[in-house]
């Protein structure tokens, strides 16, 4: 094929392309979620923010006042409410902040379109002044609260962490079929006196499960290949495998750049192997956690600890 | 040399790039800026700095090229440029310790992506501090914080974050560096118009880049410092001990200047 054959048609395709992107400005609005057809790409904004028309906002304004109730916070002046378009981890929430009467944010409260309260916080460093939580157990009861307050019954085991002077933070993995979801769950934040900080939650779609599971041991001998080939051959000795366990994991281009910029919205069951290292390749990479597809043992993505 | 100007900080190295593209984007940007935010022009006085540590991360490393290092350094540049600093980025071969530190006494900001830790250093004692990249795997120069102390001679930074592991931890002592007292506040008037943003044990680079995605996003919504920061740590992290610490003030706006007379400033 002559250079002039292949030429062609590129610009045939450039002028099409920029018909149908002026056509679909001039449909959607630039404020239009097109997560699926244009995705994000590092380096572009990662939202898109739009206002709402009151009778949109109305819904999301009479929850956040019905949500900071039951979180303590306090009576909000005014509120303004934004449907926010987070390209890189692909949801959309209706986003609510509580102005005080000076008008400076005392509070964001995000909800999903379907209304469901996603994330809480209450602003200010305020670490609280009343009698500190000593245990855990007290402060995951704490947690529990607000959670429950709000519409929230987490069901599966809380880990509590003390966070110093920035308080407590619980948190409930999700667990689907015995495998974790790294990310998702619910996660409570409250100062050490027990008085609300922030809440999040995060569910991800999760593909299906596959009918057989590729054995673990697999999973290890395709990454001590993938190592065997990575890494050069007086280093290999510094890199070794530290375990492996199943969890639902996003696919991302950490090892395959032509990938998409984001992690996979759908979660997928995956063999994560731990690598870590050791002497003087310890300097280079300290770790790096590997997913092997657990459904057909393709390279599904990874993590780098430097 | 691959040291980005911030003219270009909008596009890293593509591997996507196409000829048509150039042409489709500037019809799009005719078309956006019409109804669109305008970026305030770049204040070229508030000079800053992002340093992000590529080459340790390249196939001729580790035998993959790691795309984050690069992607981080694109975030920081947009972000910073947003607030209003007149940045430059630089990684590979342009990325030195004797490059960071002969910048650093003029830096109004400050970012980096590299290996960080609690580094002996031949004086006998230990320092918080981080890599150079310099093009190198092995044998990349030590950046410490006594070192970065020296150069600046207790003038006060505007908003550093350092992204690397363990320099948000107590003991770290880049901050004070980088003349921010490590407390949190809103009222301290020293800490008026201060933010060091820094790790927690091992952070791992894809809940780091989540963090500092919705970190620069947010304050370029117009959102102040802490509130960019809590925001950030709302997000969905693969490692549950993943966690950031911050000093500074939490109201400030991460905008480049002084906010108000200061008789310590760069």
């Amino acid at each position: 094929m002559s250079p002039i054959s292949l030429f062609r048609p590129v610009r045939r395709r450039r002028t099409t392309l920029l018909f149908l992107a002026t056509a679909g400005l001039l449909v959607t609005g630039v404020a239009g979620n097109a997560a699926a057809t244009d995705p994000y790409v590092g380096g572009q904004a990662a939202t898109r923010v739009s206002q709402l028309p009151p009778v949109a906002a109305a819904p999301a304004l009479e929850r956040a006042s019905q949500a900071g109730r039951s979180l303590g916070l306090s009576t909000a002046a005014r509120r303004t409410v934004e449907r926010v378009d987070d390209r890189r981890a692909a949801v959309t929430y209706d986003e609510v902040t509580d102005l005080d009467a000076r008008g400076r944010p005392s509070a964001v409260l995000r909800f999903g379109i379907g209304g469901q309260l996603v994330a809480a916080l209450r602003l200010g460093w305020e670490p609280g002044h009343g009698r500190p939580l000593t245990s855990d157990v007290e402060a995951t009861a704490a947690a529990l609260g607000f959670a429950r307050g709000v519409g929230i019954d987490p069901v599966d085991a809380a880990v509590a962490r003390d966070d110093g002077a920035s308080g407590w933070s619980v948190a409930w993995e999700r667990v689907v079929d015995g495998v974790p979801v790294p990310g998702d769950g619910v996660r409570v934040q409250i100062w050490r006196d027990g008085s609300f900080h922030s809440l999040s939650r995060a569910e991800h779609e999760l593909a299906d499960r596959p009918a057989t599971l590729l054995e673990a041991s697999v999973a290890q001998a395709t990454v001590t290949r993938l190592l065997d080939g990575w890494i050069p051959a007086e280093r290999r000795a510094d890199v070794r495998i530290d375990g492996v366990a199943l969890a639902w994991m996003a696919s991302n281009d950490t090892f395959e750049p032509n990938r998409p910029d984001a992690p996979s919205a759908v979660r997928h069951l995956a063999w994560v192997v731990q690598v870590r290292s050791d002497g003087p390749f310890a300097e280079v990479l300290r770790g790096v956690d590997v997913s092997i597809d657990a459904a057909d043992g393709s390279l599904l993505g990874g993590d780098v600890l430097r | 040399m691959d040291r980005h100007a911030t003219q270009h900080r909008s596009w890293r190295p593509s591997r996507r790039w196409r000829p048509w593209i150039s042409s489709l984007l500037a019809s799009l940007a005719m078309l956006v800026g019409l109804v669109g935010p305008v970026r305030p022009p770049i204040a070229a006085a508030y000079q800053a700095t992002a340093d992000s540590n590529v080459t340790a991360f390249s196939s001729g490393c580790i035998g993959w090229a790691d795309p984050h290092p690069a992607r981080m350094l694109t975030l920081a540049l947009n972000g910073m440029t947003g607030l209003g600093y007149g940045v430059t980025g630089y990684k590979g071969t342009a990325f030195t310790k004797s490059h960071t530190l002969s910048r650093t006494a003029n830096d109004w900001s400050y970012y980096v992506h590299s290996h960080g830790d609690y580094y002996y250093n031949p004086d006998g004692r230990y320092y918080s501090g981080f890599r150079e990249d310099a093009g190198k795997c092995t044998g990349a120069a030590i950046v410490y914080s006594k070192e970065i102390a020296a150069q600046r001679a207790g003038r006060l930074t505007n908003l550093v974050v350092i992204s690397t592991c363990h320099n948000g931890e107590p003991n770290t002592t880049l901050p004070a560096a980088f003349g921010i007292v490590m407390s949190k506040s809103s009222t301290l008037s020293s800490q008026k118009t201060r933010f060091y943003l820094g790790y927690l044990g091992n952070a791992f680079d894809n809940d780091e880049e989540t963090f500092e995605t919705a970190f620069w996003d947010a304050l370029l919504r117009g959102k102040t410092v802490g509130p960019a920061f809590e925001l950030a740590r709302l997000g969905s992290f693969t490692h549950a001990d993943f966690g950031a610490n911050w000093w500074g003030n939490y109201w400030w706006t991460g905008k480049a200047g002084t906010g108000s007379p200061c008789t310590n400033c760069v």
